[in-house]
């Protein structure tokens, strides 16, 4: 009975084709839009994933990476005096003012790593060489907003908060949410480039002895110093539920995401519900020939699921086309979470559930009498 | 000849809001095997509520109907299905098939509902249509045929399962004349076998002629019943 309700669900095409396109919708819109919310919130701890700490200590009043409260020098020999950190390094993050070549300014975030291990600097090189960063005046500058700072080769100098700047290497980063050029240089330098300040550091990026985990050396430095410290994962996780909490975007995709399972529940729930209607009189016979209503509920759930199937895997096909051409041509930040082929499984659930109950209660309560009546 | 369908003290009503239509008043049948019956009477005067009691699809208020020795009155909504899928094939006014599969699926239905094996049900359908004069139609939609072609797909699907009782609303009703007389003949074969029966509910009086038996309804009543000669009951 299973391929009479094939038969039945795919013999009007233009219903068939319409349901599929509900669905097919809903998912696309769940899923890319999805999609872009976490490429955006992935962007906020972009700063997190370029350094590649393992444990990052703090103020403890800072809420977020972006924006952290300064901490005075002298925490750092605290930190590496706790037991079980295997070193313990500085890292500064602020931001400056670039003077280009052709006399232009660009607001840049300067990032000033330990001038011996370069721990927080990222380590994808395009171009030159990023042990030349001791060098005098030396800068490492990011690909992704390279045209924002003029295009500059290996040795060409520009000015950072009207001191100069030389290229020593360009490197391949995560772009971040503000989309500023990303300037890397040493943590002395960076001291240097910046007005003074009373406390200038932001961060020590700390590695864990191999018998202790970071979970435990993180709660361990807490205690000891008196410091925020958290692993990487905890720390992004703070970052993001800050964004989260005092940002409207999760609500604006919220909203958006929630309107794609809707408009795909009430395109889906019309035009099944309509197939249903117009089908009524067969399934009527159908019942009157023996058939039980359990066997129809399960042709009804066959045929909502079947659609709903065909649909989630055109929604993900299409995402993933849009997530596989578009950012590549563009600066949209787009990242794909499993959690969100999850979700939008569970919409398309929901949205054929809702339009099958809709149905089935109709069919249920059809008399097979109705067959006789002309 | 056996009993076939034995009603005592029927009556049915319905009920719309505070109106209760009294439909069937006392009906009283013993209805034999091996007939063509045919139940006649004015539109409204309940020939086709009879026929949805005796097929197990309405219940009847009171009384007993009991059809090849089981009481319907007794049984579940469930049994009633299972009874249904058992022993009645139905034939309608409108042919009702699913025009989205093809003639041969059509017909197969009754025996798919009933769990058998698709390739088995496609080739039993494909005897049937043979005998019906379809067999060069078994892909073809239903839409494409006439309706007379419609009515005998109809019917190959209400005896596929070789059903002890066949209920028939108006088979001719769409069909001109030399049409229905060969579904009439169709039909009057199949009823010649001992333990079969065929239900004809009609207003064609130009297929009187293939009834062996006739009731004959008026206003929720039977007025009349017996064996007919030259369509009419002998007296």
């Amino acid at each position: 009975m299973y391929l009479v309700a094939l038969k039945m669900l795919t013999g009007d095409r233009i219903k068939f084709i319409t349901l599929v396109i509900g669905l097919t919708l809903s998912v696309l819109l769940i899923t890319q839009q999805g999609s872009i919310f976490w490429g955006i919130m992935s962007r906020f701890f972009t700063t997190i994933n370029n350094a590649q700490a393992d444990i990052w200590v703090m103020d403890p009043t800072t809420e977020q990476v972006d924006s952290p409260s300064p901490m005075d020098n002298t925490v750092l020999p605290r930190v590496e005096s706790v037991p079980g950190v295997a070193w313990a390094k500085p890292y500064r993050l602020g931001t400056g003012n670039a003077r280009l070549r052709s006399g232009i300014s660009r607001a840049v975030q300067l990032i000033g790593v330990d001038s011996d291990s370069l721990v927080g600097l990222p380590q994808n090189v395009i171009a030159g060489s990023i042990a030349e960063l001791n060098t005098p005046d030396a800068v490492v500058v990011d690909k992704n907003e390279l045209k924002k700072l003029g295009d500059p080769g290996i040795g060409d100098t520009f000015e950072i908060n009207d001191q100069r700047a030389k290229v020593v290497a360009i490197i391949n980063t995560n772009r971040n949410f503000l989309s500023l050029p990303l300037i890397y240089t040493t943590y002395d330098r960076a001291q240097s480039y910046t007005p003074v300040e009373r406390k200038f550091l932001s961060y020590i990026l700390v590695k864990p002895e191999p018998w202790i985990s970071g979970p435990n050396l993180a709660r361990r430095i807490t205690k000891l110093t008196g410091l925020g410290a958290y692993t990487e994962e905890e720390f992004k996780s703070r970052t993001l539920a800050w964004y989260l909490k005092n940002t409207g975007i999760p609500i604006n995709f919220g909203i958006t995401v929630t309107l794609g399972v809707i408009v795909g529940a009430a395109i889906a729930a019309q035009t099944f519900y309509t197939f249903t209607l117009e089908n009524l009189k067969h399934f009527a016979t159908l019942k009157a020939m023996g058939l039980t209503n359990w066997m129809l509920t399960k042709m009804v759930l066959f045929q909502s699921f079947l659609v709903g199937l065909i649909g989630y895997g055109n929604g993900l096909g299409l995402m993933a086309w849009f997530g596989s051409t578009v950012p590549k041509k563009t600066v949209l930040a787009f990242n794909t979470h499993p959690a969100l082929l999850l979700i939008a499984f569970v919409a398309v659930v929901f949205v054929c559930t809702i339009s099958s109950l809709l149905s089935i209660q109709k069919i249920v309560r059809v008399e097979p009498a109705t067959v006789f009546r002309g | 000849m056996t009993t076939a369908i034995k009603i005592e003290n029927m009556n049915k009503s319905f009920r719309s809001g505070p109106t209760v239509s009294h439909i069937l008043h006392d009906i009283n049948l013993t209805l034999p095997t091996g007939e063509v019956i045919l139940i006649v009477g004015p539109s409204g005067c309940g020939k086709t509520t009879l026929i949805s009691i005796i097929g197990g699809i309405l219940n009847a208020d009171d009384g007993e109907v009991t059809v090849f020795g089981q009481s319907m009155v007794k049984m579940s909504g469930r049994e009633k299905t299972e009874f249904r899928k058992k022993y009645i094939g139905f034939i309608f006014q409108q042919f009702n098939l699913i025009p989205t599969l093809t003639v041969q699926e059509n017909a197969a239905i009754p025996l798919l509902i009933q769990g058998v094996n698709r390739e088995l049900a496609l080739e039993k359908s494909k005897e049937l249509l043979d005998s019906v004069g379809l067999g060069d139609r078994l892909e073809s939609s239903p839409v494409q045929l006439s309706g007379g072609q419609q009515q005998r797909v109809a019917i190959a699907r209400a005896l596929i399962r070789d059903p002890k009782l066949v209920i028939c609303d108006e088979p001719t009703a769409s069909l001109d004349g030399p049409t229905g007389r060969k579904i009439m003949e169709t039909l009057r074969t199949m009823a010649s076998q001992a333990d079969r029966c065929v239900l004809v509910v009609t207003h064609d009086s130009r297929i009187f002629e293939f009834g062996d038996r006739m009731v004959k309804m008026e206003d929720g009543r039977v007025i009349e019943e017996g064996k007919t000669v030259e369509g009419k009951i002998h007296a």
